[in-house]
């Protein structure tokens, strides 16, 4: 038995390499037709058979450099069968604004799903841009023999800026549906969840939000956007002692290299609506120990730009160690930016869309060198191609990473302002309970419950010693906080 | 019924008499106020006696005082929106 499947595996990994040689062997003779061939039709049928075959080799991005020259030929006799070429490269590079090179005359003849998936959701985006969200929704419905999931996400959103949460819940719900079966990291099914969510959010039904939001995977990469959303949730609901429990998990190893400033300020808050102002103050310390410093690095930043390969540098090593987990072996000091910043920045959503596209351009451009390394015309040409287009696509993150330092440093000055009115609420309310000492007699002991040095909390006769231990990634989400409210009768009255 | 008529009137005389008495006030301590021509009035405290002890305010004047001056302009989260929207790039170039 064993001698049997031996054999299968080895004569099924010997035919794909066979079929490859094969493959190869295509792609470089119809090169060189292509070079002697002088006929335009001709070398446009050439060329499309250099596409396929690199198509058949898994190299969609390379093989749009001789589906474009067909595109926009005058000769249209063999536009018909590059047509399908193309929405075989679209669908797998996921390009599909490539679909806009398809010649008026041929759009009718272009049936794959993929396409009319463009064609709808162009549709459904230019009548949600016109504020007629409920026209696109009715498109959305007319079609239901396709998914049209990135169009009921598009609808979904209108919905929602359009402050109707119910109606956006119900796709968000639909799309998530759908994705069910998807594996438990997968992007689309987590943006729903975190979409039907949010639609809870803002109709106020706080409770329902926080269940959805506690019924996220924990192994998604957005779990932590998921966590301080919660904790949202859970103060607007009232539950104080709850809304502190996910921040723990925020504030705990794992998340500490984020830019999440919100986290602090929404921690800060809900101590200060606890009456915890010793707490509150040093949340408002931690907030200004990393925050400031992290300002004034990205305002110097933005001052003086280092050179645009330095950034890159830091954006490449930074998003490898994260996509590795191995941030901790990076030496911050190199950094041009905090490492927060460009963390946080690297899983923008555009940054992680263009720096995925990166990745599979370098994987690409890597195998090319290999597969064609005894043919250096063919190989020249091809890795140049994706080298421009690899080039392009790094001029459009360092703009996407300048943008995100502009909105992190504009974002900063505003929390310093709503962090400088809780400082003064902090004061306020620390001054008040010094006060109401002052009138107590002189010779009373001071309880336990009073020792701010003390280093372990006290709750229904228990003391609760602060985690010192190693945080472990399954425990995320499950740290509780075991404080309470301690706000007097006379300070709740004042709320 | 003439006598229930003047008991009725003998008991509101009584009671005058007695709101009077009750209303004059102790010579050393009230304020005293004479009416002249109109309506202008004299009001003359100079022996109004203050008798009074200092005491400090307590905690709950404290609190009650000064409520939460600032906790009106903290910036409370109303929706995600602007997070949705985010999403939308994400969501269509999903892998």
């Amino acid at each position: 038995m064993r001698i049997l499947l031996t054999t299968l595996i080895i004569s099924a990994v010997f035919g794909s390499q066979v079929v490859q040689a094969d493959t190869r062997g295509n792609i470089i003779n119809a090169y060189k037709q292509l070079r002697s061939s002088k006929k335009v039709a001709g070398r446009n049928k050439l060329r499309l058979q250099i596409a396929e075959g690199l198509q058949d080799l898994q190299f969609p991005e390379a093989s749009l450099l001789y589906v474009y020259p067909v595109l926009t030929s005058k000769d249209t006799s063999n536009l018909a069968t590059s047509v399908p070429l193309l929405d075989r490269a679209i669908s797998k590079s996921g390009e599909s604004n490539l679909y806009r090179l398809v010649p008026a005359s041929l759009k009718s003849s272009l049936d794959s799903p993929s396409y009319k998936e463009f064609l709808i959701h162009q549709q459904v985006k230019e009548m949600i841009a016109a504020n007629n969200v409920s026209g696109a929704e009715d498109l959305v419905r007319k079609n239901e023999g396709l998914p049209l999931l990135a169009s009921r996400y598009a609808v979904a959103t209108g919905y929602m800026l359009a402050k109707n949460p119910k109606a956006s819940r119900r796709l968000f719900q639909e799309i998530a549906e759908y994705r069910t079966k998807a594996p438990i990291d997968d992007r689309q099914r987590g943006l729903a969840l975190l979409g039907v969510a949010r639609a809870f959010y803002q109709e106020k039904d706080l409770n329902s939000a926080a269940t959805t939001y506690r019924e996220f995977p924990k192994d998604h990469p957005y779990f932590r956007r998921s966590m301080l959303e919660l904790s949202w949730a859970l103060f607007r609901a009232g539950q104080f002692r709850s809304a502190l429990s996910p921040l723990h998990s925020l504030h705990s190893d794992f998340y500490e290299g984020f830019f999440q400033p919100e986290s602090l300020y929404l921690r800060a808050m809900i101590q200060l609506f606890t009456c915890r102002y010793d707490e509150a103050a040093s949340t408002l310390a931690v907030f200004d120990r990393t925050y400031r410093n992290a300002y004034f690095q990205m305002r110097k930043w933005l001052d003086e730009p280092p050179s645009s390969k330095k950034n890159l540098e830091e954006v490449f090593l930074v998003s490898e160690a994260a996509s590795k987990k191995i941030s901790d072996r990076i030496d911050f000091k190199v950094l041009k930016l905090p490492y927060l910043v460009v963390r946080t920045a690297v899983d923008e959503p555009i940054t992680d869309v263009l720096l995925r596209r990166q990745r599979t351009l370098l994987k690409e451009r890597k195998r090319l060198d290999v597969l064609f390394k005894g043919f250096p015309p063919l190989r020249k040409q091809l890795t140049t191609f994706l080298d421009k287009r690899m080039q392009r696509n790094q001029a459009r993150i360092l703009d996407q990473l300048g943008a995100s330092v502009i909105g992190y440093a504009q974002e900063t000055e505003a929390w310093f302002t709503l962090m400088d009115l809780i400082r003064l609420e902090i004061i306020e309310g620390q001054k008040n309970i010094a006060r109401g000492k002052m009138y107590l007699p002189k010779d009373q002991p001071q309880t336990i419950t009073e020792t701010l040095t003390r280093k372990y909390f006290i709750q229904n006769g228990y003391r609760f010693w602060p985690f010192q231990g190693e945080y472990w990634r399954d425990e995320l989400g499950n740290y509780q906080f075991v404080g309470n409210n301690v706000c007097t009768a006379q300070e709740m009255e004042s709320e | 019924m003439k006598t229930l008529i003047t008991l009725i009137c003998a008991s509101l005389f009584i009671g005058q008499v007695t709101l009077a008495q009750e209303a004059a006030p102790p010579a050393q301590t009230a304020a005293t106020a004479t009416t002249t021509k109109g309506s202008k009035i004299n009001l003359n405290f100079e022996n109004e006696l203050i008798d009074g002890a200092i005491d400090k305010p307590d905690l709950d004047m404290f609190k009650n005082r000064i409520p939460n001056r600032f906790k009106k302009l903290l910036k409370i989260r109303e929706d995600f929106s602007g997070e949705v929207q985010k999403g939308q790039v994400q969501f269509e170039q999903a892998p």
